[in-house]
């Protein structure tokens, strides 16, 4: 067991393979320590990463289909952030319930998942990210996101003729 | 000091999430603040997605509705199935007039040509994809061309025309190449014989024309650009399918895809050992006869011609999907190319 602490002093203790989705916790422990401190990780995310890394190790350990673990084999050999869709559709499933949050939740999630290294957490967060923002106008992903709108009116009207695409998707 | 890409969360992650977004995404994406327009219009945004994988295949299509007199440029995503009408022009209209449209990529841009009509000049617009500003381009220097062969090299900035007739319907052996970058046109030497109906392709380093006097005697030859000049000399298998009219025929990586009369659709290449390898057969019932051929990686994309209208498939991991045609492009389709961004 590897013990991990949280940033606001709380302890969790996880299985070795639940913890070993993360890159840099697997280095830290190689290095013969298991008691793991995360400073910058408050416990409300980090309980959520660790249902999310118990999940995904579930899984990988006992691939449900030979396709699921074909795609664990060719994301543990790369180390691009490449999107792979995870291919099990119960896990697939559960991913989609897993990101269903508000936007600075999932900031979080993704913030964490980044510093431990957990390339398919960062992934899955970055992607629903970019969903949110695909079929939207401009003015809607600005409050979707809290992003102020520095253009001047005649810079915005000058935009929107240049960029207007009409749009049609089937 | 500037504003967070997306406020919460660090710019580089933030930055990985706008590389995932489709270009229609994109499109949109660049109006939402400064932050979001300089990066997304700066082309090394682009050299990321590519490297990061996230490059999307995208068709890019030149419509004509005979009923209307309507020309429009339209994008088509194969991944997401999303088509996008570019906004028209001011002066798109020149263009609008022509009898005859062709458009390449050239980098990042667009490049649409037109010929023939009431002006008898070639105008040129240039579509910047990245940044939506367009341009026209000076005009085609000699004859008011029609029926041209026009192809891209991608890596060298250079659109190139070749053959075609003139406005008496004399054939041509004349060929130009246009800078894009600098606005410029350059001519090239002349073919060694007039075509009068000529078409194009760009493969390794080469501009690859076929054509002739009448359909039944086209010949091919090939401009090599680092040589500057005219050979006979070409690959054993890239001039087979171009030197046919019935065969539909497009380049991509030094690969050369066509659709011939029967359906049929081979890719040809000189590198891998060469050979030719037949991919599949457009599906009879949409078939009518190949109008146009498109492919990227991993996808080719077949248009043909029924009484009802276009029809389109794509042929990935040899299998066919049938493509549906928005209802509001229902034209013909004059001339179409293939890039990934």
């Amino acid at each position: 067991m590897i013990k991990l602490v949280s940033g606001d002093g709380a302890e969790f203790e996880v299985e070795e393979e639940v913890a070993f989705q993360s890159k840099i916790i697997k280095d830290i422990v190689a290095d013969a320590d298991d008691v793991i401190p995360l400073p910058t990780v408050s416990s409300k995310v980090l309980i959520q990463v660790i249902e999310y890394c118990r999940k995904h190790a579930a899984v990988n350990s006992f691939p449900l289909s030979p396709s699921s673990s074909a795609a664990a084999a060719a994301s543990s050999s790369s180390s691009i952030s490449y999107s792979k869709p995870v291919s099990d559709p119960a896990l697939r499933a559960w991913d989609n319930e897993f990101v269903k949050l508000n936007n600075s939740s999932l900031f979080d999630i993704v913030i964490a998942a980044n510093y431990l290294d957990i390339e398919e957490l960062v992934d899955l967060v970055l992607e629903t990210v970019a969903d949110r923002i695909k079929g939207k106008q401009a003015q809607e992903i600005r409050r979707q996101f809290n992003i102020e709108n520095d253009f001047t009116p005649e810079e915005e009207e000058a935009l929107r003729r240049e960029n207007s695409w009409a749009f049609q998707n089937n | 000091m500037d504003a967070e890409l997306i406020p919460g969360l660090p710019d580089d992650v933030a930055l990985i999430c706008l590389l995932r977004l489709p270009l229609h995404a994109l499109a949109i994406a660049r109006r939402v603040c400064k932050r979001w327009k300089q990066e997304i219009t700066s082309p090394s945004f682009y050299h990321r997605r590519k490297a990061a994988g996230h490059a999307h295949p995208i068709v890019a299509l030149v419509e004509s509705n005979p009923s209307s007199r309507y020309k429009n440029l339209i994008l088509f995503e194969p991944t997401t199935g999303v088509w996008n009408k570019l906004p028209t022009v001011l002066d798109w209209r020149v263009l609008k007039w022509c009898i005859f449209r062709q458009v390449a990529a050239v980098g990042h841009e667009l490049v649409v040509i037109g010929g023939g009509g009431m002006r008898r000049s070639a105008p040129v617009h240039v579509y910047n994809l990245l940044t939506g500003v367009r341009r026209r381009g000076t005009t085609m220097p000699g004859p008011g061309r029609i029926s041209f062969a026009f192809a891209a090299s991608a890596e060298a900035r250079m659109a190139y025309v070749a053959g075609g007739q003139n406005e008496h319907g004399k054939p041509l052996r004349s060929a130009l190449a246009y800078d894009v970058a600098a606005d410029a046109w350059v001519c090239l030497p002349d073919m060694t014989r007039p075509r009068r109906e000529c078409r194009g392709i760009f493969v390794d380093g080469a501009f690859c024309v076929a054509g002739g006097k009448w359909r039944l005697d086209w010949t091919s030859e090939v401009f090599d650009v680092a040589e500057g000049r005219w050979t006979a000399k070409q690959g054993k298998f890239l001039g087979k399918a171009l030197i046919d009219p019935l065969t539909v025929v497009a380049a991509e990586e030094g690969r050369v895809y066509s659709c011939g009369r029967n359906g049929v659709v081979d890719v040809c290449s000189d590198i891998d050992g060469g050979g030719c390898r037949r991919l599949g057969e457009f599906p009879q019932e949409l078939f009518g006869f190949p109008a146009h051929v498109a492919a990227w990686n991993g996808g080719v994309m077949v248009m043909g011609t029924i009484r009802a209208g276009i029809t389109a498939c794509i042929l990935e991991e040899g299998k066919w999907r049938q493509v549906a045609f928005p209802t509001e492009f229902p034209g013909y389709v004059e001339s179409l190319c293939s890039f990934q961004l």
